[in-house]
C-alpha cells in the first residue's frame, strides 16, 4: 500500500453512494434523529473508516445500507430518507431503500455483507458453523448445485480466513468456538460469494488485541487479495490509522469531516476530531513525565436531545454565538477534505 | 516516592472448582491465579495487564478478599488478610476499595446516588447522617458531579458519570488501597480520557496506592508506575513502566505490544500475529503456560515452570530463553 496521499484521481469507481440520509425513530418518549443528512461514497477496493462514539449513528448508518431497519415505518419505527445508491460493474445503480424483498436478498450477501459486532450473538447457536455457511453459498445456485460443491467451497473458504481444520470447524456449533474463531466464521460468510462491499460493524471491538491483530491482518489481506470495498466502522482510532483509506468522522448523527487518513491524523479540521486525537493516551513518555490528556469536557449528546445549532457546541471550546443557533452546513476544501464547522477556517489560519 | 511496601503477595493461587461439562457431576479446576508474587508500594499506581482470561480480576479480587485465595498470603501492611477473620476483614474493607469495570451494573438501580456514595460511610457508623451527607457532597465535587445529583438515581447518569459514582462510593471511606478493574474499558475514549486524568489526580490528592486493571497497553503505559503481565493467571514480566515498554523482555509482552494498533497512519505496517488463542485455564499448557503460541518455546519450556526472576534491579520476567 502507498503511503502517499490519495487524490480523488486514483480512487476506482462508485461503489456505494450514500445521499441526505435521514434516519429517525419514532419513540414513546419522542423522535430520535439517529442519522442527520449524511452524505458519502465509497470507491472500489477502498476501504472507509467510519469512526464516532456511541450514540453517533454508526451502525444505523451501516444497518441502513443493508436496509435491516425497514423502511418506511412498515416493519419498525424507524423512517429512513434520502437514498442509498448501489452502483455494479455495468454501472447499473439500485437504490437499496427502494428495493423490494425479493431483490433485497438477492444483493445480500452477493453485493453488500455485513460482519457485525458481537459474533457470539450473530451467529445462530442451534446451526452448525457449515450449516451456515452452505446457506450463504445456497444463494448462487448456478455456481453451487451440490452439497459436495457447498462443502469443498466452504473448506477452502475457511482455509482462506486462516482457520485451521476447516473440517472440524464445519462440523462445530459456535459454542465450541473461542470468540477469534467465531469471528473468523462471520467474515468468511460474508466473503462467500465475493460481494462489492463489506460492511464490519466494529468487528475487532469485544476481543482482545492479539486476536485482534489476527483479524485485522485478515482485512489486510482481504484488501489486497479480493479487492472488496470495505465500510470499517470503530471507535479505535488506533485501528482507523493502520487500516483505513479514508475517515468519515460522526457526530449526534452528522459526518462533521470526512477526509483521507492522513489528512485526518494530520490536518484535522473539526474542533471535535482535533479533541478525539488529544483523547489518546500518548504512548511516549517524555523524560518519565506524562504527556497532557486534553479530554473533551461533558458527554455525547442524547439523540433525542440534540443541542440547536452545532450539535457539538455545548463541548466545544471555541463555540460563538452562531455555533449555538444554527446548523453549519458542510463545506469541501480543494483535496476531498470534508468539514461541518462554522470556523473551521478561521481556525485552520490561527494555527498557521 | 518512597519504598514501603503496603501490599506483599506472596505465592498466591486462587483455584474454582467448576463442572466439566454440563452435564458432568465430574469437578474440573481452573487455575485463574497460580502462584503470584509482587508487592505494591506504597503511593504508586501498579498497572496489571492481560487478555481475557489472564486471571487479572481474579488476582485484583483475591488480594482485597473478594475471592478467597487458595493458598499463599497477602500482606497489608502487617496483617495476613488471608488468616483474619470476617469481622476483621470488614474493618479492614474501609482501607481497601474497589472500583469496577461495568458502571451499568455496579450501581444498585433502586438506591439514590447519595445513598450509594454514603452507604459505606453508614455502615462503617461514621458522623452523624449530616456529616456524612456533607462528606458525599465533598466527595461529589472532587469526582466533578453536581452535589444536587445525589437525589438522583443511577439511570438518570452516562456511563462517564456512572464512573464518577463508583469512584467517589470506592473514596468515601479514606482508602489506603485502591483496586481499579478496568474501570475506563466500558467507556468512550473522550470520556475515558476525563476518567484517566481524574483518577490520576484524586490518586494525587488522596495518597492513593492503586492496582490498575487494564487489557489496554495505552492507558496502562499513561497511568501505571510500574506494570504487571499476565497471562494464564501467572506474571510473565514485572518492571517499572519506562522499562516495560521501551525494553521488554518475555515474548509475550512483546507480542502485545506489537499487537496494538499505532494511531499514526505514517506508521503503518502489516500486524504480525501471534498464533492461536488463550489456552483454556481448566487445562493450560505444562511448563511455561505461553509456550503453546511462543516463537521461541524449546523443548524445555514444556517441562520447567519458568520462575520469574530478576534480570536487573525492578525488572522480573518469568522466561528461561531470555
Amino acid at each position: 500500500m502507498s503511503s502517499t496521499t490519495i487524490t480523488a484521481q486514483k480512487l476506482g469507481r462508485v461503489v456505494l453512494d450514500i445521499r441526505n440520509l435521514n434516519v429517525k425513530f419514532a419513540m414513546d418518549t419522542g423522535t430520535v434523529f439517529a442519522v442527520n443528512n449524511v452524505n458519502f461514497q465509497i470507491h472500489q477496493g477502498e476501504t472507509v473508516g467510519i469512526v464516532g462514539e456511541t450514540g453517533a449513528g454508526k451502525s444505523v448508518t451501516a444497518f441502513s445500507v443493508m436496509r435491516l431497519l425497514g423502511a418506511g415505518g412498515k416493519t419498525t419505527r424507524a423512517r429512513i430518507e434520502g437514498e442509498i445508491i448501489l452502483k455494479s460493474d455495468d454501472g447499473r445503480e439500485l437504490n437499496v431503500l427502494k428495493l423490494d424483498d425479493d431483490k433485497l436478498l438477492r444483493i445480500r450477501g452477493n453485493v453488500v455483507s455485513m460482519i457485525y459486532q458481537e459474533p457470539m450473538t450473530s451467529l445462530n447457536p442451534v446451526y452448525t458453523c457449515g450449516n451456515q455457511i452452505a446457506e450463504v453459498f445456497r444463494k448462487d445456485k448456478t455456481r453451487y448445485k451440490t452439497k459436495q460443491e457447498i462443502t469443498a467451497a466452504s473448506e477452502e473458504l475457511l482455509d482462506s480466513v486462516g482457520i485451521p481444520d476447516p473440517k472440524r470447524v464445519l462440523r462445530s456449533y459456535p459454542h465450541e468456538l473461542s470468540g477469534g474463531m467465531k469471528q473468523r466464521v462471520m467474515i468468511a460468510m460474508a466473503l462467500a460469494l465475493k460481494p462489492t462491499l463489506i460492511i464490519a460493524d466494529e468487528p475487532t471491538t469485544a476481543i482482545d488485541v492479539t486476536i485482534q491483530a489476527q483479524i485485522l491482518n485478515l482485512f489486510q489481506r482481504i484488501q489486497e487479495d479480493y479487492g472488496t470495498s470495505v465500510m470499517f466502522i470503530t471507535h479505535d482510532l488506533g485501528v482507523i490509522a493502520q487500516l483505513v483509506d479514508r475517515v468519515v468522522v460522526m457526530y449526534a448523527g452528522r459526518t462533521v469531516e470526512i477526509a483521507s487518513v492522513y489528512d485526518l491524523f494530520e490536518k484535522p479540521l473539526h474542533p471535535y476530531t482535533k479533541g478525539l486525537l488529544k483523547s489518546i493516551p500518548k504512548t511516549s513518555r517524555k523524560g518519565g513525565k506524562r504527556e497532557e490528556l486534553e479530554p473533551i469536557p461533558g458527554s455525547v449528546p442524547n439523540p433525542a436531545n440534540l443541542p440547536p445549532g452545532c450539535p457539538f457546541h455545548p463541548r466545544c471550546e471555541w463555540a460563538i454565538d452562531v455555533c449555538r443557533s444554527e446548523s453549519p452546513s458542510i463545506e469541501v476544501t480543494e483535496n476531498g477534505h470534508s468539514v461541518m464547522c462554522w470556523r473551521w477556517k478561521e481556525l485552520q489560519e490561527d494555527r498557521g | 516516592m518512597n519504598e514501603k511496601v503496603i501490599v506483599r503477595v506472596q505465592n498466591l493461587s486462587t483455584y474454582f472448582k467448576v463442572k466439566s461439562s454440563y452435564y458432568s457431576v465430574r469437578k474440573a479446576t481452573v487455575k485463574a491465579v497460580q502462584d503470584v508474587s509482587l508487592s505494591i508500594l506504597q503511593g504508586e499506581t501498579l498497572g496489571l495487564v492481560g487478555e481475557s482470561g489472564s486471571g487479572k480480576t481474579t488476582l485484583g479480587r483475591s488480594i482485597i478478599q473478594l475471592d478467597t485465595p487458595s493458598s499463599g498470603n497477602v500482606m497489608f501492611r502487617d496483617l495476613d488478610l488471608t488468616k483474619l477473620k470476617r469481622s476483621q476483614l470488614r474493618n479492614l474493607r474501609r482501607k481497601m476499595q474497589i472500583v469496577y469495570q461495568d458502571p451499568y451494573s455496579s450501581l444498585e438501580a433502586r438506591m439514590k446516588v447519595g445513598d450509594i456514595v454514603g452507604e459505606g460511610l453508614a455502615i462503617h457508623k461514621i458522623g452523624t447522617k449530616k456529616e456524612r451527607i456533607d462528606r458525599v457532597v465533598e466527595l461529589m465535587e472532587a469526582v466533578g458531579l453536581a452535589p444536587d445529583y445525589i437525589y438522583r438515581y443511577p439511570h438518570e447518569f452516562s456511563g462517564g458519570q456512572r464512573q464518577r459514582i463508583s469512584v467517589a462510593r470506592a473514596l468515601a471511606l479514606d482508602p489506603e488501597f485502591l483496586v481499579a478493574d478496568e474501570p475506563v474499558s466500558a467507556l468512550d475514549i473522550s470520556v475515558q480520557a476525563q476518567i484517566i486524568k481524574m483518577l490520576i489526580r484524586l490518586s494525587e490528592e488522596y495518597g492513593l496506592t492503586m492496582l490498575f486493571i487494564s487489557h489496554d497497553l495505552s492507558v496502562v503505559q499513561y497511568i501505571a508506575d510500574r506494570v504487571a503481565v499476565m497471562y494464564l493467571g501467572r506474571i510473565m514480566e514485572l518492571a517499572d513502566n519506562e522499562t516495560l515498554f521501551n525494553n521488554p523482555k518475555h515474548p509475550y509482552t512483546l507480542a502485545l505490544l506489537e499487537a496494538v494498533p499505532k494511531p499514526d497512519p505514517r506508521q503503518r505496517r502489516p500486524f504480525v500475529v501471534l498464533p492461536g488463542d488463550i489456552p483454556s485455564p481448566l487445562d493450560p499448557p505444562s511448563g511455561c503456560v505461553f509456550r503453546t503460541r511462543c516463537s521461541r518455546a524449546t523443548d524445555e519450556c514444556a517441562h520447567t515452570v519458568p520462575e520469574l526472576r530478576e534480570l536487573e534491579p525492578g525488572h522480573q520476567v518469568a522466561c528461561i530463553r531470555v
